[in-house]
């Protein structure tokens, strides 16, 4: 990503134009929104750019590794269990774990990517190459919503299987709201493995998703 | 052979499966043997050779939010949807169950083409996967007082391996090591001191003998065996030990109360510091088995000594042998726990005595004149189930059991050096690290918190082994500094910086200690 970082105005007029071919409401968001002071971007050992919030008080919050960005996303990517169904991916930071995943499952279903914080996707529409991310049709945005519009966009579409993911360093600068978007997920996830469990749909384990509460019930008589 | 082998809780009947593991690693010297265990008890098996991968469950924790977080289940549930699909990419050929009900439905949904000790069935609920295991369950309950096996034995066959293939065994790593002679010397006790260990707390009060009675004991070790003693035992132990020094007097300095203060290396670590355990039917009793400590092992009616005696050569088990012992509801007992009062503090001293004698001469002639209370002897050989002998029978069958012991010691095995804390130091920065890119907040905080505690081990064994000398200079200007860096961005919970400070300051520096 280091090579194509580009910081002018163009570069984010061309992202923005991306953006609106996707995502019209959120083009004109980012329009004219003003950067956020506190969000400083800071060039890394390996080159690309990691992004840190100040938080006052002298405390500092970095989104990516000060070293190697690329090398914590291909990790990041390494450690996720992937099925075959929707995904979600909870932080966007600057994207470096979302273009990895991408890139490592071309034939995934729609994606949701959720991030709370929109000056931090402001500062992403700057500084980084989002036109790989914004080309895969059934990649989605989800960015500055309330838990209850995530929920409603969510419900709406999550109606197969799906796996979510965190990235935490993103994820940990809004806990309440991303913990009450994971127990939304969690509930849904629950949901929806118990029913394709019972009627042995979506190529889901029949037994797995019904014997799992069982389980649940030997641990919590112990 | 893939194999995978279950038991989550209770550390003493985690530690019995040692001797199949090693059993199993024997049969299968290409196999690839897992095992999946309760989060607290990863230690027990995590540096065993025999195991390559370890799988756990935060059980307890699971319990405390059903039980008062309800609203988790969700998370739970997915949580080992997970973790249970893992374990099914894994291929697994053959599960060793060895947990019941729990084992038997995780190994119903792992699936696998063989399952032995027990399984589960939708319509019929528990059952038994083979003849084995259905036999120890009807020879508990229906027959226990002639069953002269051992659980440990038992699982052997289970598992289709030859009883007395292996020892049980728990690996303490160095630096376990190192914090447990730290624990003694903070309590004042020399390297020529010699030190009993009492465990004096049972998991149930029916297991209980009393503070009084084994103050009498730890009277006597200190007084007439010029003994020092390390009182072990769980955090809710601890006002056993108040009443130990209360009975104690004058003699109170020759005690070391590490109860509740231990963790699970640790206990290992002290154990093997001392001559002797005395015990009743404890976890720790196995422990001091696994590290090669002898025990004097108290059984009462309770328990049974063939069935969970301590495993090995050379222990010495009392066992009030009552006319309704062994008992199966001790819970409802209408005879007032007299199996409890009927071993008394004198029949511990003088069998602590034998102990010593049969450590000093090997086997001298013995004899044992209480016949309410039988003491035994604990004797394994290759091949054959672990069998107790009667004190008494010694002199008659010693031709066929000579040589009975090991010296002391020298079944223990032999230290590792910093490799262990390098290797402990390396498991926990790749648990961190997984925490971390998996996104569990809790789990990634209470990584961090182990694995910073960890390096404070590491440290402290650095520089109490002489490790210090030539090494101050990583140590003050490189190792701490990143320490406190670290501690900084975890407070401004900025848990990126603690990544990086953890991949790329703490590992090199930390290969660099152990290539010198």
């Amino acid at each position: 990503m280091a090579a194509d970082m580009l910081m002018d105005d163009s570069y984010k007029s061309n992202m923005l134009k991306l953006l609106r071919s996707k995502n019209r409401n959120l083009a004109d968001l980012f329009k004219d929104m003003a950067p956020d002071s506190s969000l400083e971007s800071i060039r890394t050992d390996s080159g690309s750019l990691t992004v840190r919030r100040n938080m006052g008080g002298g405390i500092y919050r970095y989104i990516h590794s000060m070293v190697d960005p690329e090398r914590e996303a291909r990790i990041w990517t390494d450690c996720q269990f992937v099925q075959n169904g929707n995904t979600v991916i909870l932080g966007y930071g600057l994207g470096y774990h979302v273009l990895e995943f991408l890139k490592r499952y071309k034939n995934i279903k729609p994606v949701y990517l959720v991030e709370a914080d929109e000056s931090l996707f402001r500062l992403a529409l700057e500084v980084s190459d989002l036109s790989k991310v914004m080309d895969i049709v059934n990649v989605h945005f989800l960015i500055g919503q309330d838990v209850d519009s995530v929920k409603q966009t969510l419900s709406d579409s999550l109606d197969n299987l799906f796996t979510y993911h965190v990235f935490l360093p993103a994820t940990s600068l809004y806990p309440e709201f991303y913990s009450s978007v994971i127990r939304i997920l969690d509930d849904s996830l629950l949901k929806m493995r118990l029913t394709a469990g019972r009627n042995n749909d979506c190529g889901t384990d029949n037994l797995l998703a019904t014997g799992v509460e069982k389980l649940i019930d030997v641990i919590k008589d112990l | 052979m893939n194999i995978l082998v279950i038991r989550t809780h209770r550390f003493g009947d985690i530690l019995q499966l040692t001797p199949m593991l090693e059993g199993l690693k024997k049969k299968f010297p290409d196999g690839k043997i897992s095992f999946l265990t309760g989060s607290d008890m990863t230690d027990l098996v995590s540096c065993n050779p025999n195991v390559d991968e370890v799988f756990s469950i935060p059980e307890k924790e699971y319990r405390w939010f059903l039980k008062n977080r309800p609203e988790h289940y969700s998370k739970i549930y997915n949580e080992l949807y997970d973790l249970i699909s893992e374990l099914k990419r894994k291929d697994f050929q053959l599960i060793v169950n060895r947990q019941y009900e729990l084992g038997a439905i995780l190994a119903w949904l792992i699936g696998t083409g063989e399952v032995l000790g027990g399984s589960f069935s939708p319509e019929r609920g528990f059952i038994f996967t083979d003849d084995t295991s259905q036999e120890l369950f009807e020879t508990i309950r229906t027959n226990r007082n002639h069953n002269n096996r051992n659980l440990v034995d038992w699982s052997c066959h289970i598992a289709g391996i030859s009883p007395g293939c292996g020892k049980m065994v728990f690996y303490v790593p160095e630096i376990a090591r190192s914090d447990a002679k730290h624990l003694l010397s903070r309590g004042g006790i020399k390297d020529d001191d010699l030190l009993v260990a009492v465990q004096m707390g049972a998991a149930r009060s029916f297991r209980q003998w009393g503070p009084e009675n084994y103050a009498h004991v730890i009277k006597w070790l200190i007084k007439d065996r010029n003994k020092k003693v390390v009182l072990l035992g769980s955090d809710d132990e601890k006002e056993l030990a108040e009443t130990i020094r209360h009975n104690l007097g004058s003699k109170n300095g020759c005690i070391i109360d590490l109860i509740g203060k231990t963790d699970l290396n640790t206990l290992g670590g002290v154990l093997e510091q001392c001559q002797y355990l005395i015990t009743g039917d404890t976890g720790t009793m196995h422990m001091a088995t696994s590290v090669g400590t002898p025990v004097l092992a108290l059984f009462y009616g309770t328990a049974y000594p063939w069935e969970t005696g301590p495993y090995g050569t050379g222990n010495l088990v009392l066992y009030a042998d009552e006319p309704c012992s062994p008992c199966l509801v001790p819970e409802e007992c209408t005879f007032e726990h007299k199996c409890l009062k009927a071993i008394t503090p004198r029949h511990v001293c003088k069998a602590f005595e034998l102990a010593e004698s049969i450590r000093k001469d090997n086997l001298p002639p013995l004899t044992w004149p209480e016949n309410n209370i039988k003491l035994f002897l604990t004797h394994l050989r290759s091949g054959f189930d672990q069998t107790l002998i009667s004190v008494n029978d010694i002199d008659e069958m010693a031709e066929g059991i000579f040589p009975l012991f090991d010296k002391p010691g020298t079944s223990r095995l032999e230290s590792d050096g910093i490799e262990s804390a390098v290797s402990m130091f390396g498991n926990q920065r790749d648990l961190l690290v997984k925490q971390f890119y998996l996104g569990n907040k809790q789990y990634f905080i209470d990584a961090f918190s182990e694995f910073i505690c960890q390096l404070d081990k590491i440290l402290r064994y650095l520089n109490g082994n002489g490790y210090g000398n030539g090494y101050e200079e990583i140590l003050s200007h490189e190792l701490m500094p990143a320490i406190k860096e670290a501690h900084m961005a975890f407070q401004a919970e900025d848990f990126v910086t603690v990544l990086d400070i953890v991949q790329y300051n703490f590992t090199p520096i930390i290969e660099r200690l152990r290539r010198r």
